[in-house]
């Protein structure tokens, strides 16, 4: 199953994209090439050339593992302390790694599986993950041939990520249906957990003339190490929104959480959340979900703003999202003690009027981080906020960094359970990878 | 004499290299001169219902729309190839634009992205729609466009504009409903 395949992308640096004068689209292709070959037959160094041009023009020519032209970049800290990022070029997987923090990063190479069309573009992603023993393990969404179509997969390195298995198809059910937003969690002993949106029922609804509310929210677990390979399927809830991200966190008794946008009534879009347990099954033989947002966002459309989730030490459930509802507009923060059954105060975060959106937030101990992205009409801007007593209180927001042409989701860190440093990652398009300790 | 012909091709192949630059300014120029006259007067850009083909949003091109429908209702729509329910308000609009011309109707693409160009133009050309004025956010702009649009707009989607004569933009998010696009279309007709 292994599969050896060298990695021989590694050092090349064909062009994918040739970009020199992207502004001037009406001219013909064939000119824009002329005027980039005579561009570069003036310079010495054409990609020295290319660079400092794009500098001036904020245009990167893409060579192909160029982090500054991808879409997404997904950041995760290894056990042994090693900062990975992830992201996608040309149908391929790229990872490098750090050992200061995101200050350096060994060369770009390829995972080496065959290239497929991965989705990554605004809330859609790979993801990464480790076990204890030096595996890595990816999993994301690839699109298929008919529109909103999807499978969800999954592929893992026993050695550090010198070789990857084969890519395989996690969800079940063989239609060609919507399967995306893959979230993956792995234990230290190789569990793998994997939550996705799946539209299997709302496909076999649509094809018995009868009408579907949104998709569903599905669970697949396997620990193919230990030789378990195939994943379950498992439902956890139903009417979820399409459009918006999940986010998963494992609680202190080793029970995953689920935070997702969910459709309450007449296309009310709220979050909710529940935690695997399987002694508490709801009447539908589903797990009891928490509905936690009560700003009465009605929108039969897509917000495309998945909310964030972190557990700290005392099993408090640290809650960040996003509403444009009557009751609630803006970005909220709120934690419970309980699962979600009852939760704090929900307390406005970020400027509405500078169009705060895309909240994040990670906590240890009693630091509870948020990161957003802002625009004040003409820069983007990372915001930060922080808790130093577990989310009762925060200290002034402060701008973090800026980027000319907007930038990916935000995205908080910790090393490890443990871990006290909270490091924010942002890709900023056409600029660079942005990482910070906080 | 090798030396002598050595430096007459070199300053020939500069000589060609500047006529080639020319004239490649001159054709780059062009479109742009073109361009900017017809924004200058909207009227010459309405030849149909269709004022502006894919082009980016942009302030120009807003201003542009904006005296052109001055004193009338229009609807601006914001549409993206991943929002499912875009579509339907993309079909909603294909039947209605199939039973009447001259829709006010601008359509914006709203994915700031170039690597759905080509789908852009499949969706266009797929719902019929290409007689219509339709724009696109450009990459690396969508924060800006929006900005431009609507300062109070966060990126959901689809997002429709019912702009009023007096030129007031009222937004809602969401798949608008049947009733509300007839008889905003056909009381503005």
């Amino acid at each position: 199953m292994v599969n050896t395949m060298k990695n021989n992308l590694q050092n090349d640096t064909v062009r994918v994209k040739q970009v020199c004068y992207p502004h001037l689209s009406y001219v013909p292709l064939i000119l824009n090439i002329l005027l980039c070959l005579v561009t570069v037959s003036t310079s010495g160094n054409a990609h020295q050339h290319s660079v400092k041009m794009a500098t001036k023009m904020s245009v990167v020519t893409c060579q192909i593992a160029d982090i500054r032209c991808a879409k997404t970049v997904t950041s995760a800290y290894a056990p042994n302390g090693d900062l990975w990022r992830l992201w996608v070029l040309n149908n391929t997987m790229w990872y490098q790694i750090s050992d200061d923090h995101g200050a350096s990063y060994t060369q770009p190479k390829a995972v080496p599986i065959a290239a497929e069309n991965i989705s990554a573009r605004n809330e859609n992603r790979p993801k990464i993950a480790f076990d204890n023993n030096r595996g890595v393990y990816l999993s994301w969404a690839m699109r298929r041939e008919k529109k909103y179509t999807a499978d969800i997969r999954f592929s893992y390195s026993e050695d550090y990520g010198k070789t990857f298995t084969n890519a395989i198809t996690i969800n079940n059910d063989n239609l060609l249906a919507g399967h995306s937003f893959n979230e993956l969690h792995v234990t230290e002993q190789g569990d793998v957990s994997i939550v996705w949106l799946d539209g299997r029922l709302s496909h076999q609804l649509r094809k018995q003339g009868k009408k579907a509310k949104g998709s569903a929210l599905y669970l697949g677990q396997a620990n193919p190490r230990k030789g378990i390979q195939d994943f379950t399927n498992v439902a956890l809830a139903n009417n979820t929104c399409v459009c918006c991200r999940i986010a998963i966190d494992e609680n202190k008794q080793g029970k995953l959480a689920v935070f997702w946008r969910h459709i309450y009534g007449d296309n009310i879009r709220e979050f909710a959340l529940l935690t695997l347990n399987e002694t508490q099954q709801s009447s539908n033989n589903l797990p009891v979900m928490q509905q936690i947002s009560f700003d009465h966002w009605q929108i039969d459309g897509c917000p495309h703003q998945g909310g964030g989730i972190s557990i700290d030490e005392q099993n408090q459930y640290h809650l960040v999202w996003f509403n444009q509802g009557t009751q609630g507009k803006g970005i909220f923060y709120a934690h419970s003690k309980d699962q979600g059954k009852s939760l704090s105060k929900p307390v406005a975060i970020g400027t509405q009027i500078i169009q705060a959106i895309h909240p994040n937030i990670v906590v240890s101990d009693n630091k509870v981080t948020l990161v957003w992205m802002a625009f004040n009409g003409e820069t983007h801007e990372l915001w930060m906020q922080q808790s130093q007593d577990g989310g009762k209180s925060f200290n002034e927001a402060t701008i973090l960094a800026e980027a000319e042409q907007g930038g990916d989701r935000p995205f908080l860190i910790k090393q490890g359970k443990k871990g006290k440093q909270h490091l924010v990652s942002w890709l900023r398009f056409n600029e660079d990878h942005w990482t910070q300790l906080l | 004499m090798t030396i002598k012909i050595a430096a007459i091709t070199n300053s020939l192949k500069k000589l060609l290299l500047l006529v080639v630059v020319v004239i490649l300014l001159f054709i780059i120029g062009l479109p742009k001169i073109t361009n900017a006259k017809s924004l200058a007067n909207p009227a010459m850009l309405v030849k149909s219902d269709k004022l502006i083909t894919e082009k980016p949003l942009n302030k120009i091109h807003l201003t542009a729309l904006k005296q052109h429908y001055k004193g009338q209702r229009w609807l601006m729509v914001f549409w993206s190839v991943d929002c499912p329910p875009c579509f339907q308000e993309l079909a909603m609009i294909q039947t209605l634009s199939e039973q009447g011309a001259n829709l006010p109707i601008v359509i914006v693409n709203a994915d700031d992205s170039d690597d759905i160009s080509h789908e852009r133009r499949n969706v266009i050309e797929r719902f019929k729609l290409s007689h219509l004025t339709h724009l696109y956010f450009v990459e690396g702009q969508g924060a800006k466009s929006r900005y431009i649009v609507d300062p109070g707009w966060y990126g959901e989607l689809p997002r429709s504009y019912f702009i009023d004569a007096a030129g007031k933009f009222n937004g809602k998010s969401g798949l608008i409903s049947k009733e509300a696009l007839n008889s905003w279309l056909i009381k503005s007709k």
